[in-house]
């Protein structure tokens, strides 16, 4: 095929995408011109991305108290840790006591 | 449990759940395939005179029909006129429940009157993991975990769109632990209907027919880049060096 | 319970907490905020139609924006753990924690796997 015939069809086939783009909406770039249209066209992140941890609106067991005033709650959790550490500072292995200005052993 | 594994590959009668039993099981015969009607369920109740077997699945007078049919499988109505009207696809860890569930769901559609083909098992995906045991160093001791994903596909022919909302309200209602449902529904609508969508949507002497009807906040991108295209800094950069705007699309 | 150690007041998460957690979560807030203007300036400065003034100015604003905008400071860390190593997508979990739950059966549909 010679190199006129060749660019001959290349015309024609560059009309047809032309005419397609036209028809249903799609970019016509035949010579491939940096127009940065892959930025448009990459996915946005940002609502995956930031639900990666838990909700911070969660409702926590410290909020049930101003929802639900007239209700006595109980944290179970918080109870059991109370009574370890009661039950540690009962046999004498409790937090030691807070010096005041910080620690002044430190050596050189 | 043997029973529920079984129920749906194999047709015939269902096992009776009597694990402990080491002696061979007899089970009657069951009656040939056809529709319960009127007409023979009366055969169907009516029990010979046999001595007490505890190895034989014996019928009581007066066992209601519907009742009956639960020993069966799940009758199927004829697909008549191939319109497809809805998908449902069953996706669950395991089996089971999964089955059972699809089991009770075919029940329901024969029961509203809806053509059903399937159950279809798709392709099980498998995840894998494989995990270093210990904290610190020893790679290599590992573990391996791993997690299927089992799919069914029923297809609802034929039906009115009312009957399938009312049939995926019962699915909702009596839905099963661990069964996870997503449905595709197929209507189909007249010429008329679709006239009237294309008149909304397109409008001849625009340039850009499918950019007119947008909604405001269809593309904040592009929005974003207008307005910066658009602040003092950067038209100063568009008007200076050309003297004529060149357009950003 | 405020945020002083951000320029942004971000609330932060509920569960297990960790400096490291509290700084990538503020990161991750952060480029959602502002991926839009992000995704805006890069692309006016990789368009070559438009002038070299205006793809310029983009990218100078892109440098000068903060590092809590940018997708590639954030790292998925262990939801339980704060680790950022061996953390596995799927359950957000780092390798340790994933087993301990996994053996545990507290992972829906997850078992040993044996063949």
């Amino acid at each position: 095929m010679s190199s006129a015939a060749k660019q001959i069809l290349k015309n024609k086939f560059q009309a047809l995408s032309k005419i397609r783009s036209e028809i249903f909406g799609t970019n016509f770039n035949p010579e491939g011109k940096r127009t940065g249209a892959k930025i448009l066209r990459q996915r946005l992140v940002g609502p995956t991305v930031s639900n990666y941890y838990n909700d911070p609106n969660l409702i926590q067991f410290r909020h049930l108290k101003a929802i639900y005033p007239q209700f006595d709650f109980v944290n179970e959790e918080e109870e059991y840790r109370l009574t370890m550490v009661a039950a540690r500072k009962r046999r004498g292995k409790g937090a030691p006591a807070k010096t005041k200005g910080g620690d002044k052993k430190k050596k050189k | 449990m043997i029973a529920g594994r079984f129920a749906s590959r194999y047709t015939g009668l269902r096992h009776s759940t009597r694990l402990l039993s080491t002696t061979s099981r007899v089970f009657q015969q069951s009656p040939t395939q056809t529709p319960l009607t009127k007409k023979n369920s009366s055969k169907v109740n009516n029990t010979s005179s046999s001595p007490y077997n505890p190895q034989v699945l014996s019928k009581e007078p007066g066992f209601p029909v519907n009742v009956e049919a639960i020993y069966h499988e799940p009758l199927r109505h004829e697909i008549k006129h191939k319109c497809l009207a809805a998908e449902v696809y069953f996706k669950s860890y395991g089996i089971q429940n999964m089955d059972f569930f699809i089991d009770f769901a075919l029940r329901a559609a024969y029961y509203l009157g809806i053509p059903i083909s399937g159950p279809k098992p798709l392709p099980t995906k498998t995840e894998d993991w494989t995990v270093i045991r210990a904290p610190f160093v020893k790679s290599k001791s590992k573990e391996n975990f791993e997690r299927k994903t089992h799919k069914r596909l029923i297809k609802a022919w034929d039906a009115n769109p009312e009957v399938i909302d009312l049939w995926f309200a019962i699915l909702n209602k009596y839905s099963m632990p661990g069964v996870g449902i997503k449905t595709n529904v197929f209507v189909q609508e007249s010429l008329s209907a679709l006239k009237e969508l294309e008149g909304a949507a397109f409008d001849i002497d625009d340039k850009s027919p499918y950019l007119k009807n947008q909604p405001e906040n269809a593309d904040p991108v592009a929005q974003r880049i207008s307005e910066i295209l658009n602040s003092s800094e950067y038209k100063k950069g568009l008007y200076e060096t050309v003297g004529k705007p060149v357009s950003s699309s | 319970m405020g945020n002083f150690r951000f320029p942004i007041k971000v609330k932060n998460p509920v569960g297990f907490l960790n400096t490291r957690i509290i700084r990538d979560n503020f990161k991750r807030q952060q480029v959602a905020d502002h991926e839009v203007t992000v995704t805006a300036l890069k692309f006016i400065s990789r368009n070559t139609l438009l002038p070299a003034r205006v793809r310029l100015e983009a990218q100078l604003q892109l440098a000068t924006m903060p590092n809590y905008t940018r997708e590639a400071q954030i790292k998925n860390r262990c939801v339980e753990s704060g680790n950022s190593h061996s953390v596995n997508r799927a359950f957000r979990l780092c390798r340790q924690q994933f087993r301990e739950r996994a053996r545990g059966g507290d992972l829906p549909g997850v078992k040993k796997g044996v063949w």
